[in-house]
């Protein structure tokens, strides 16, 4: 038989127990127990399998249903992560063939469609196309890094972007290595940074200065028109807080710009800008509120627009709307508003105005002969020549065809009127030369006066027309006042002008001597040299009428020269008589004070008639040294070196002020007769009188009051310690031979 | 030390008459024996008699494990004379598993002394909660102490099981030997070898050491689908399907064995805790894994301090093993002899739970294992 083979253990075993050797066979009954022994542990072995089998059997079927179980509920939870994903997550093999297709975007899916299970990129895509995404796979695979790559689609004619991001991943798809290519549906992004960037352009390139600022002003960013606005450089302000709304608030109740943006959210008005060479110039500011809610803050949209041009235009328009084409001037439109102005400042200041109406004389004739070309140019000269004649301060305006109009403010009297009537009249004088035509054109003038007349301009107006169309009926080239009575003042104006102008050659003028006395001593200590006009026609005529038209007419220098040299000549004449020692009085008009060459003509005077400047005292109004020119105060400097003592007449009625008397070298004040005359009645005056003669005291000069007719006047004076007087009650203005009777 | 072992069958009565010179008080008879007490308490009377000062421990089982083989009907028996080692036994009663944990205390209240360096556990096999009794002794000994031992078998009938005391044979008993001194030598080892079977569950409910639902279905349920003919066996067919409970903190599964069924509650009652909440697998035989496992426990064992001398081998195996291996039984012990010095006598037997430290050093109750203990003294 043989080596034996090798017995299975469990065998040897049973053998072992029942004491068998394998090499030997056992009896018969030993054979049974043998196979007992076998058949029980087939038996058993049969068994164990069975359950063991079984057991494996439902464990598997366990296993597999708790594997689909777990295989739906991961599904499930996998799909509802998926249903949940914007994106298309594509799982491609290395050679670009898609094997799995996922997303929770049903129309993103349909978008990319192309892609298909299945399909190559190449199949899906234009070559090109399919070859970056190729790249791109490549790329992630080799460098196990996240590929970023950008693209676009085409889909239903419109421009999609899509961003493809691009992972290796772990899974092998038939040996294949793969990746995982996640697109994004970018195009809302994109479209955004486009619509952003245009903004951004937009905002950069407008040619408004814009600025935003935060909410506690400080600049968050400008533009370039804003820097160029600014004279800035953009780097260097950023974050610095803007001092661009540090200005006031048109509107009072606003305070500063800023707490009206506060207040009100918004704010628009204009501010000065200044450009690199300092200059001002109009900007439009525009500030809005943008809250941001989820912030809880704010910022500020500030426009600047240089508004200089439109303000030009805007100017231009302005003008072009109220004046006239042809000539410039103001039209209708201006002329009343202005006239409305002039009409409320009169009231307001007490002052006098007047309308001038301006029509030129047969203008129709001019422009149906000749034509409009010569009718225009006619105009324009015309303007030319009233502009020249009427002062700066005054409004001229072109009203029609050929009517003019101006207005005329402050005067103090209506005498100047007729002065400035007649210039313009006399700027008609010389012949228009038009083209070559030589016309003589004469203008009929109508004035109104305000607020004598009426203080409604449409009434002003309708009265200046209705005089300058009885102008007309005078038969032209004239001027008519609304009221008669000016109109007669004025002609009676002209009438003495032209008088004056011939008195001092025919010898009218002639010098009256008002003695001054000493209050304590009562003796004469000087005279004031009157003048007086003696016409051959008027008579003697007042110094009150006649001294305004002589300085409105230019006359007052003349006839001041003569009136200082008849007095000087007077003087010597009394001297020689040998009669006591006095000075003369001689009234300066504020005319004569701003000659410059008054002083030397004085100089003049004095030398020639041999009278030494201590004999002459000359009297001013408050109001010549009112005015503190340095001519008249030189003049005055002048006097006093020559020995000439100065004295301020009608001291009371204007409106000296201390710093004035003391500044001047003044030596006597003259206590006006207006207040001399109600002074045993007027308590006002009264006091006025004392502060005058307390003032004058202080100031250590002497105090002569005039117009003393009553005794009792004089006697308050002299209670009062007034130094001196001179009026009626102690001598009237006397011929110089009176004066040297009364002093022998 | 002097160390003899015998072997009383039915059939044969003692293959050699155990020698009563080595009866001292530093003597110990440890026996296991078959659970028909009728047949065997007189031998065991005998015994007592010849041996008036000696230690007696011992208990019923499920096959007494005697050398290389397992045997019914017969007691395994190992008497061992110490020279420098001192013993104590202690002995417990309890009237239900709830006493379980308080046993243990008041065992290990009893034995405790300085030098106390092992502690062999023999307990009732069906009345006693394992996993509180070995609770209770454990936490009131020193960590130095080993503990090990095993629950008393009733064959594969699951009715009564009895632990020999110093009153006798009885149940519900738990009874203990200490030993004493630094030349007693003590090796253990302790292996399953089983493969988990079908998915993880989750005990859904469960009272101490009685499983009522997994995954919300009722566990018996469980249990008879996979036996399907074999369910009419049970509980000790149940012993094919142990449940192993996944132990998350020792990293290491829990075997827990069938000791009971409940076809009305549908419940089934462990050797141990089956913790609620807890995640338990089936677990299913593999012949050779569960032989490997053997040969492993043995592997198992430190023997550093051993330097010469007569070795006993107390194997304690499970039950289900043995339900499993059927007539490859004796596989498993032939494989931890062969594994162990040549001058090794083995005793032993087929448990309903075995005692022995984790490898963290802890003790606890196994179920499904090979248990070994390698007892020696050095001189």
């Amino acid at each position: 038989m043989g080596e034996l083979l090798a017995m299975h253990r469990l065998l040897q075993r049973q053998l072992k127990k029942l004491k068998l050797q394998r090499s030997e066979a056992p009896d018969l009954s030993m054979w049974a127990a043998v196979l007992e022994q076998v058949d029980s542990s087939y038996e058993a072995s049969d068994q164990d399998r069975y359950t063991l089998e079984r057991a494996l059997t439902i464990s598997s079927d366990e296993m597999q249903t708790l594997y689909q179980q777990q295989k739906v509920s991961y599904e499930n939870r996998l799909q509802s992560i998926f249903n949940a994903m914007p994106d298309v997550l594509f799982l491609l093999t290395e050679e670009g063939q898609c094997i799995e297709v996922i997303s929770g975007n049903k129309r993103l899916l349909e978008k990319n469609r192309k892609l298909a299970l299945g399909n190559y990129l190449h199949d899906a895509y234009p070559q090109k196309k399919a070859d970056i995404f190729q790249q791109a796979i490549k790329d992630a695979i080799d460098t196990k890094q996240l590929v970023v790559l950008p693209y676009e689609l085409k889909i239903n004619e419109r421009r999609h972007y899509f961003e493809g991001r691009i992972m290796s991943s772990n899974y092998e798809h038939k040996g294949k290595r793969t990746v995982v290519f996640i697109a994004i549906d970018v195009t809302k992004r994109v479209k955004a940074e486009a619509h952003g960037s245009l903004l951004s352009k937009a905002f950069e390139s407008s040619k408004e200065g814009m600025l935003i600022l935060d909410s506690k002003f400080r600049i968050v960013t400008v533009n370039k028109a804003f820097c160029e606005l600014n004279g800035e450089t953009r780097g260097s302000i950023d974050g610095v807080v803007s001092n661009i709304l540090s200005g006031p608030a048109a509107s009072d109740e606003d305070g500063d710009i800023k707490s009206a943006i506060v207040s009100k959210g918004r704010w628009m008005g204009e501010i000065s800008g200044h450009d690199d060479k300092g200059r001002a110039y109009p900007l439009w500011l525009t500030v809005n509120t943008v809250e941001d809610y989820s912030e809880n803050s704010c910022n500020y949209i500030v426009m600047l627009t240089d508004v200089s041009e439109i303000k030009r235009s805007q100017e231009e328009l302005i003008h072009v709307a109220t004046h006239d084409a042809l000539t410039n001037l103001p039209n209708r439109v201006l002329f009343n508003d202005r006239l409305q102005q002039a009409v409320h400042r009169s009231k307001r200041n007490n002052t006098v105005g007047a309308l001038f109406f301006l029509d030129l004389d047969r203008f129709k004739n001019v422009n149906d002969n000749l034509g409009h070309q010569v009718g225009d140019e006619l105009l324009i000269q015309v303007t030319q020549r009233l502009l020249k004649v009427s002062r700066s301060a005054d409004t001229l305006a072109r009203i029609g065809g050929d009517e003019f109009t101006l207005i005329i403010e402050g005067l103090e009297n209506t005498a100047e009127l007729a002065v400035i009537a007649e210039k313009i009249l006399s700027a008609f004088a010389p012949q228009f030369d038009l083209g070559g035509y030589n016309l003589d054109i004469s203008a009929s003038i109508g004035i109104s006066v305000f607020p004598r007349d009426s203080d409604d301009p449409v009434e002003l107006i309708k009265h200046a027309d209705t005089a300058m169309y009885s102008a007309k009926d005078l038969g032209r080239n004239t001027f008519q006042f609304y009221t008669q009575e000016l109109t007669t003042n004025a002609f009676e104006y002209f009438a003495i002008e032209i008088a004056l102008r011939k008195a001092l050659e025919h010898k009218q003028f002639f010098l009256l001597y008002q003695p001054q006395y000493d209050l304590k001593s009562n003796r004469i200590i000087g005279v004031e040299a009157l003048i007086r006009w003696q016409h051959p026609d008027m008579g003697v005529v007042s110094p009150a009428r006649f001294i305004p038209i002589a300085e409105t007419s230019g006359q007052i220098e003349a006839i001041g020269q003569w009136v200082i040299t008849e007095s000087c000549r007077q003087c010597t004449a009394w001297r020689k008589q040998d009669l006591p020692y006095m000075t003369i009085s001689i009234n300066l008009s504020r005319k004569q004070l701003v000659v410059p060459a008054l002083a030397n003509d004085v100089r003049k005077i004095l030398d020639k008639e041999e009278v030494l400047g201590e004999q002459l005292e000359f009297e001013i109004t408050e109001s010549a040294i009112l005015d503190n020119e340095d001519i008249v105060f030189e003049n005055l400097k002048q006097f006093k070196k020559m020995g000439i003592s100065i004295a301020i007449d009608d001291f009371g009625t204007g409106y000296s002020s201390l710093v004035n008397l003391k500044q001047f070298p003044l030596s006597r004040l003259k206590i006006d007769q207006s207040f001399v005359r109600d002074v045993t009645k007027d308590k006002n005056d009264e006091a006025i009188i004392k502060a005058t003669i307390a003032l004058g005291k202080s100031l250590g000069l002497k105090i002569i009051a005039e117009g003393v007719e009553k005794e009792e006047q004089r006697r308050f004076l002299e209670r009062e310690g007034c130094h001196q007087v001179q009026g009626f009650l102690l001598s009237e203005p006397l011929m110089p031979d009176e004066v040297a009777k009364l002093l022998k | 030390m002097k160390l003899e072992t015998y072997q009383y069958t039915e059939k044969s009565g003692w293959d050699v008459p155990p020698d009563s010179t080595l009866d001292s008080v530093q003597t110990v008879l440890l026996f296991f024996g078959s659970p028909n007490s009728p047949a065997i308490e007189p031998q065991l009377q005998a015994l007592r008699k010849t041996f008036p000062q000696s230690f007696f421990l011992g208990c019923s089982s499920a096959g007494e494990i005697f050398a290389d083989d397992v045997y019914d009907n017969s007691i395994s028996l190992s008497v061992i004379q110490f020279e420098n080692t001192a013993l104590q036994l202690a002995t417990q009663t309890i009237s239900a598993a709830s006493d379980s944990f308080r046993a243990g205390v008041d065992i290990a209240k009893s034995l405790s002394r300085d030098d106390l360096c092992f502690v062999l556990v023999l307990s009732d096999g069906l009345a006693v909660n394992g996993s509180r009794l070995i609770a209770g002794l454990a936490e009131n000994l020193s960590d130095q102490v080993i503990i090990t031992g095993g629950l008393a078998g009733d064959g594969d009938r699951f009715e009564k099981t009895w632990v020999w005391s110093d009153a006798g044979m009885g149940n519900n008993q738990i009874c203990a030997i200490g030993f004493y001194g630094e030349y007693v030598g003590i090796g253990h080892g302790s292996r399953g070898g089983w493969d988990v079977l079908g998915p993880e569950r989750e005990v859904t409910r469960a009272t101490d050491n009685v499983l009522y639902e997994l995954d919300g279905q009722p566990a018996l349920q469980l249990y008879k689908k996979y036996l399907g003919d074999r369910a009419d066996g049970l509980p000790a067919t149940g012993l094919l399907f142990p449940l192993a409970i996944a132990n998350d903190e020792e990293n290491e599964d829990v075997v827990r064995t069938i000791l009971a069924v409940n076809e009305a509650e549908e419940s089934i009652t462990f050797a141990g805790d089956i913790p609620q909440g807890s995640f338990v697998r089936l677990m299913r035989a593999n012949f050779d894994r569960l032989i490997d496992g053997a040969a492993d426990a043995v592997d198992e064992i430190r023997m550093d301090n051993y330097k010469k001398g007569p070795l006993l081998n107390i194997a304690i195996s499970c039950v289900g093993r043995r339900l499993v291996l059927g007539p490859r039984t004796a596989e498993e012990i032939e494989a931890v002899l062969n594994g162990l010095p040549e001058n090794t006598k083995q005793i032993g037997f087929y448990s309903y739970g075995e005692i022995s430290p984790l490898t963290d050093g802890n003790c606890d109750l196994h179920n499904q294992t090979m248990t070994l203990t390698l007892l020696w003294e050095n001189c």
